[in-house]
Formats: structure tokens, C-alpha cells, sequence
């Protein structure tokens, strides 16, 4: 027999449950009440228990509603709690979070004018993990800071490794252009051919490496650096590329007498090519070919029985026919 | 005694089979059992099962971790770190042997197996906001107790008597048992816990052991003993064939008890928890009906209330956090199992474990030790849980304490607002009390294998 007792109990417990519940639920049902946490309601949607997420999440959640005093204090005491940005941080059991409270202060620093104080919070929130919020900040906190303080009237410098490179005619599909941007303060932006280069971190000095496909003709290759202070460098590089091989024209081939079952063969002609030719045979016998006109002569004994021979001709570029 | 003074009166030898069946039969129960409510199977181990995936696998080493659903089995309390709803369902896998060897009863010696799946968890958690504090409102259900078993042994009796003639009675008697039980004990349980100040937390399950919403809380052995062989004064020469169908079933339970937590945290690295669950009467109603057919026929019926009296146990645990990918728990949890016993309407408390009055009992507290671990591979998209476990779970005995230690392993994967954890156990004993299975002074080797499925979801 179950005693009225423990049914007493039992009902009591149940029907505890659901007046909590049934009053505990509709919009505020995660939302902290201002009485236990000193906040407006809204401003932060799951419960509050004073750990280092609850204070980062209400610290972003005030900042989205200009509190940011009181976002700035939660940040600080996210930030005692637990110091490291990250993406999916535990939280508890198998939930995780993305934490940037680093990176979340050195905006509000920035929003409140303390440039330096947000270049530290947000270099930190990087070094500890790089996001492109992060930079982006730290990009218009530097910004601000140079532009204020007037400390950059540089232009970077560009600097192109291999530069003698680019000069040299070529036949190659592509090139690898790799080089450098020096400034004295920030390089911010880079721009090859027009598409702009992602730069991984900011700094006085940023290394860059891409592939610049090329046609035939004249190529130009577009440069474009700039630093924080909005100043700008330009530069152009132009590379020739010729892929078509030299062009020979024979004027007058002769054939001698017969001797012993040979002919002496003479051959004249012009050898032609945007390049300076850099070799010619003719039927495996090298020729020489005159550097301002082009004209060849060549002379050698064939079997009387031979119906062709072979032209070979080489350009300083390396392109053959 | 009915049954023997007509058989007295019918003839000499009816008197004589009837000793010998009575001898046969009742005896082996009479020492292991003086009365029907005392024989009492409870498995391998009288200790609960333990709930979820994820704490299996970390070795039941819970109580100071108790960060998810099933915190209300573990540590109410923990339930106050779950900041959205989740609700999880839990289901379990168990393949138990046994290798039984009895000092007087060698024919009785071999491995009994016996398997089981059930539903092991299910609940429903829900963060609330109080006007002074915050608080978690749980709904449980828990598989505490499995009372799934198998047993197939065989006895011989080869022996005489002496008789009022002067010539002894002689038999050689054959007994084969066959045994199945079936069974669970769970519970209802609403649970809460509740914030007293940021880092202490305290909670309270209620558990409700009813078969009010279900007709399956209970458990029900089915006993089958066919005793063939030969007897006769001076030598066995005249054949005997009985058998015995005993159908015993406890239902209709009904009980209350509660868990009582406390968490204490610490600091962001390390949690402290404690956990009572209060000793409680699991009233019942106990069936027994006995059919004796062949050389002997009797017929008998029992119904009666009874009731189940379950220990206090209580323990503490400890959570280290090392990293966000890394932590370590261990766990104490001590079980008063002199608090243990079963009694009828009109009878004394006997021990569950070998039917002996409490009074002569000799079980002793036990203490169980767990230690786990859990390491999570934090992928872009999704989380992999490795975890693994090892415990001291030592079973109550008639004669004091039977070792038995378990390992365990884990893994877990989370996506998106899902988890799914998977748990095996291994649990092992070289020499436990064989008593409580119906075969009299035996020891077994205890081989238990658990396979645990959770799926937790968040909102």
C-alpha cells in the first residue's frame, strides 16, 4: 500500500515542478532578472551563473546596447576568470563557445578613443588567436593612431626579388613574382594585377609570393602598396614574351658535281626572329648566322641519293623550329 | 506436513519417497533459504546501474562532474551547470557470466550466462530563473536495479537414512534446476537543483519507485527442479520422478527515497561534490505458487506484502579540469549494506544475500573507488570524446566483501546540438559468494560486459 504520505509528497513535488516551470516559462525564461545580475532585461539571453562565459556573453550583449562601461567591467572579470581568446572553448559538459574577450575590449577601447590600450588587447587577442575581426581592428586602430598623430608620410617601398628576371624576354606560361613591402610604420593593403593580397598578419614589412600568369607580347604587371596612412606606392613591371620560334627563308640552293656518289650542297638564306637566334644547323651541320641581317650560308656534301634535309634554328629564348 | 502424514498413512514406501523428496527438494532451500520471501536473486551485483554514456565511460567517476542530463542519478546539484534545456535517453546492453564452483556440489560447477537491453535513462532538464536564484528542473527516468539472471545447475544425491525398520533408506537422485529471472526496478524522479551562491550549488531527485505508470517495475523468477533417480531400503532399486514449477513474483512496488547533492566549485579547474542517497522501504507484493507434480504432488500459494529495505550510501567526488580538452574525476561512495534486507509481512529482516536474519548477518560497508577521465578532439565542426575508466566495485557478501574491478572505455561525437556517447564496461571477480544464486557454499568468477548508447540533445 502506498501511504497517503509519500503520494502527498510525490503530487506536491510534481505540481511544484510545473508552477515553476509553467511560470517560469514565455520571452524571459533564460533572460537574468535585474535583480540578479544588476542588468536590463534583454540584454543577455541564457542564464547567468557568473562564469567566464556568462560574463562574456552579457559583456558583448551590453556592448551591442552601449553599455559600455558595464561591458567593459565584464570583460575584465572574463578576462580574470579565464584569459585566453579561442574558438569553442568548454564551457560545461559538451557545450563550447567561441571567447574573444581580448579582441571584444580592444574594440570597445577603440569605440572609447584608447588607441593604445586596443593595439595591446587586440595584438594579444591575435597572438593568442589570429582572427580577421581581430586585424581589422587592429588595422583602424592603428590607422587612427598614425593618422592623429601624423607619423607616416612614407609611401612604402616595394621591392621585387629577381627583379632582372622580368627584364629577360620570355616563353613561360607564368612567373613567380615574389618581393616584399617595406614601410615605415604599417603596410595595410597590396594589390598585384588588380586582385587584392591577403596579408596574414599587419606589420612594417610584409612578404608576398604569387603567380602571375603571362600571354604573348608585352605583359604589365600592376603593383599597388599602400600603409595605414593611406599612402601608396605603384609600380610596373613588363615582360616580354615570345613563344614562336625563328623563321628561315632560303634564297638559292645549289647542287655541284658528282663525286664518288656525293654532291656538294650549297645553301643561302635569312634566318629571322623577334630574339637574337642562338643556334641553326642545317641537316646536323651547324650554320652561322649573321647577328644584324640574319643572312646564312652553308656548304656540305650529301649523298646523291638524299631527298631532304633538316633545318634547325633556336632562339635565345628557347623557343626552336 | 500435510503432504507427509498422508503419505505416512498410504504406506511405508510413499513415507519413504516423500522423505526422500522432501530431503531432495527442501532441504538445499531450507539451508539457503528458511523462508520462501528470503530467497532473494539479485543478480551479480545489488549495487545500482549507473546512468549515461558519458559517465560509464569515464568509470561511473560522476559525481563531481554531473554536468549533463543525467547529473540527477550522479549529483542533483551538478544539474545547475545546464544553462539550456536537454533532454537524453540512455540505453544499455549487459552480458553477465558466472562460473560457478561449489566445495559439495562439484556437478553443479559450470558458467551461467544471461543477457539484457533496456531502456536506462531518460530526462528532461530545464534551466528556470527564480526570483532570488537560478535553478534546474529535471524529469528522470532510471533503470536502477537489473534483476535479469539465468541459472542452469544440477545436483546429485547419493545417500541413506536410517529408518525405524533398521534397514537405511537409500537414493541416488538426480536434480536439475532451471532458473529465470526477469526484471527491473526503476524509478520516476523529478529532480531540482538549486544556486545558493555562484559557486555552490546544492540539489534533490526524488525518486519515485512505483509500477503506477508502467506494470513493469518489479521482477518475477520462474523455477523448474525435476528430481529423477532411484531409491529403495538397503539399495535403489525403485524409481522416482518429481517435479517441481515454483512461480514467485514481486510487484505492485512502491517506494520514496531521495538524492541529496552538493556542489561545490571551486574554481574554474576544480569541483567538489557529495552526494546522500537516503536509505528508503520498497514495499511490494510477493507471489509465490509451488506445483509439485510426478511420484509426489502438492500444490501451494503464497501472496503477501513485503518489503525491500535499501542502503544508505553516500559519497564524494572530485572534477579536475586540466584543459578545455582534458579532465579527470574521481569518486568515493560508501553503502551501509547492513541496511539492506528484506522482510515479510510477518517475518524478521533477512539479508537478501543468503536469507540469514539480520541479526546474524555478517555484511559488512562497502566502498567503491572510480577513477576516469575524458579528452575531447576539438574539430572545426565537430567534437570527438575519448574516455576511458577503471573502478573498485566491491558487492556486498554474506561473509563480508567480494572484490570486483572494472574498467571501462568511452567515446563521444558531437554535432551541432547533438551528442552521442557509447560506453563499454568490463567487470570482473575471481571469487564471489554464489550463495544468493540457490547453489550452497559456491564461489563464481564474475565476467560482466555493459554496453551503454546515449543521445543527448540541447536546445
Amino acid at each position: 500500500m502506498r501511504t497517503k504520505l509519500e503520494i502527498g509528497v510525490v503530487s506536491a513535488l510534481f505540481l511544484v515542478w510545473i508552477t515553476i516551470t509553467l511560470t517560469s516559462c514565455g520571452p524571459g525564461i533564460f533572460q537574468q532578472s535585474a535583480a540578479n545580475s544588476g542588468v536590463n532585461a534583454g540584454e543577455s539571453e541564457k542564464v547567468f551563473r557568473h562564469r567566464w562565459w556568462n560574463y562574456y556573453e552579457r559583456a558583448v550583449s551590453r556592448m551591442n546596447n552601449g553599455l559600455d562601461q558595464e561591458a567593459e567591467a565584464d570583460l575584465l572579470i572574463a578576462l580574470s576568470k579565464r584569459s585566453m581568446d579561442g574558438r569553442r572553448a568548454r564551457t560545461y559538459g559538451m557545450h563550447f563557445t567561441d571567447y574573444f574577450p581580448h579582441r571584444e575590449l580592444g574594440v570597445l577601447y577603440l569605440q572609447q578613443g584608447k588607441l593604445d590600450a586596443a593595439e595591446q588587447e587586440l595584438l594579444t587577442s591575435i597572438k593568442q588567436y589570429p582572427s580577421a575581426k581581430a586585424s581589422f581592428y587592429l588595422n583602424r586602430a592603428r590607422q587612427k593612431k598614425i593618422r592623429t598623430g601624423g607619423l607616416d608620410t612614407t609611401p612604402p617601398r616595394i621591392v621585387i626579388e629577381g627583379e632582372e628576371v622580368f627584364r629577360k624576354p620570355t616563353n613561360a606560361l607564368s612567373l613567380d613574382l615574389s618581393g616584399k613591402i617595406v614601410d615605415d610604420q604599417f603596410v595595410s593593403g597590396l594589390n598585384i594585377q588588380g586582385n587584392p593580397y591577403r596579408i596574414e598578419q599587419v606589420s612594417s614589412e610584409v612578404s608576398f609570393r604569387q603567380t602571375v600568369n603571362l600571354s604573348s607580347g608585352i605583359n604589365t604587371i600592376e603593383i599597388l602598396a599602400q600603409d595605414l596612412a593611406g599612402n601608396q606606392t605603384h609600380r610596373q613591371l613588363q615582360v616580354i614574351v615570345d613563344r614562336q620560334g625563328p623563321q628561315i627563308s632560303v634564297d638559292k640552293i645549289k647542287l655541284g658535281e658528282e663525286q664518288k656518289g656525293m654532291y656538294l650542297l650549297t645553301i643561302t638564306g635569312v634566318a629571322w626572329d623577334r630574339q637574337p637566334i642562338k643556334s641553326m644547323s642545317i641537316a646536323g651541320h651547324q650554320v652561322h648566322v649573321e647577328s644584324e641581317t640574319g643572312d646564312f650560308f652553308s656548304e656540305f656534301r650529301v649523298l646523291a641519293s638524299t631527298e631532304s634535309v633538316e633545318f634547325f634554328a633556336e632562339d635565345v629564348v628557347g623557343n626552336q623550329v | 506436513v500435510n503432504v507427509v502424514q498422508d503419505f505416512f498413512k498410504q504406506n511405508l514406501l510413499s513415507f519413504i519417497s516423500a522423505l526422500v523428496v522432501i530431503t531432495v527438494f527442501f532441504v538445499p532451500f531450507a539451508l539457503a533459504a528458511p523462508q520462501f520471501i528470503q530467497q532473494v536473486i539479485i543478480g551479480s551485483s545489488p549495487n545500482p546501474l549507473g546512468s549515461g554514456a558519458r559517465a560509464l565511460g569515464m568509470g561511473s567517476a560522476f559525481i563531481g562532474v554531473a554536468d549533463d542530463a543525467t547529473a540527477a542519478s550522479w549529483n542533483p546539484a551538478g544539474l545547475i551547470q545546464l544553462e539550456t534545456p536537454e533532454i537524453s535517453v540512455v540505453g544499455s546492453f549487459l552480458s553477465r557470466s558466472e562460473n560457478y564452483k561449489s566445495a559439495i556440489n562439484p556437478e553443479s560447477d559450470g558458467i551461467q550466462h544471461s543477457t539484457s537491453a533496456d531502456l536506462n535513462y531518460f530526462s528532461a532538464a530545464i534551466p528556470v530563473q527564480l526570483p532570488w536564484t537560478n535553478a534546474v528542473l529535471s524529469l528522470n527516468y532510471q533503470a536502477l536495479y537489473d534483476l535479469n539472471k539465468s541459472l542452469d545447475y544440477t545436483f546429485n544425491f547419493n545417500g541413506s537414512a536410517p529408518t525405524p525398520l533398521g534397514i537405511p533408506v537409500v537414493w541416488n537422485i538426480k536434480q536439475q534446476n532451471h532458473v529465470r529471472q526477469t526484471g527491473t526496478i526503476h524509478a520516476l524522479s523529478p529532480a531540482i537543483a538549486v544556486q545558493i551562491t555562484p559557486y555552490i550549488s546544492v540539489g534533490v531527485t526524488v525518486n519515485w519507485w512505483t509500477d503506477r505508470l508502467d506494470n513493469g517495475n518489479g521482477w518475477q523468477q520462474d523455477m523448474t527442479s525435476i528430481a529423477t533417480g532411484r531409491f529403495g531400503l538397503g539399495r535403489p532399486t525403485l524409481p522416482l520422478s518429481t517435479t517441481l514449477v515454483q512461480r514467485e513474483s514481486y510487484d505492485h512496488l512502491n517506494g520514496l527515497n531521495f538524492n541529496l547533492g552538493l556542489l561545490w566549485e571551486i574554481n574554474e579547474k576544480l569541483r567538489l561534490g557529495a552526494v546522500v542517497k537516503t536509505p528508503f522501504n520498497l514495499r511490494m507484493r510477493h507471489h509465490l505458487s509451488t506445483v509439485t507434480s510426478g511420484d509426489v504432488t502438492g500444490r501451494s500459494q503464497l501472496d503477501e506484502s513485503a518489503r525491500l529495505h535499501l542502503p544508505l550510501s553516500y559519497g564524494a567526488g572530485l572534477a579536475v579540469r586540466l584543459s578545455d580538452v582534458f579532465s579527470i574525476a574521481m569518486d568515493i561512495l560508501r553503502t551501509e549494506w547492513s541496511g539492506f534486507y528484506i522482510q515479510s509481512q510477518k517475518g524478521v529482516p533477512v539479508s537478501p544475500l543468503d536469507g540469514v536474519p539480520m541479526s546474524e548477518s555478517r555484511v559488512k560497508a562497502t566502498h567503491q573507488v572510480r577513477l576516469g577521465g575524458e579528452y575531447l578532439i576539438i574539430l572545426p565542426d565537430t567534437v570527438i570524446a575519448v574516455r576511458a575508466g577503471l573502478y573498485y566495485d566491491p558487492q556486498p557478501s554474506p561473509r563480508g566483501i567480494d572484490n570486483v574491478y572494472g574498467v571501462s572505455v568511452g567515446t563521444g561525437y558531437m554535432y551541432k546540438n547533438l551528442v552521442f556517447d557509447l560506453a563499454y564496461t568490463f567487470d570482473w571477480g575471481n571469487s564471489l559468494n554464489g550463495s544468493a544464486s540457490g547453489i550452497p557454499n559456491s564461489r563464481f568468477k564474475l565476467r560482466r560486459h555493459r554496453v551503454y548508447a546515449s543521445a543527448i540533445m540541447h536546445f
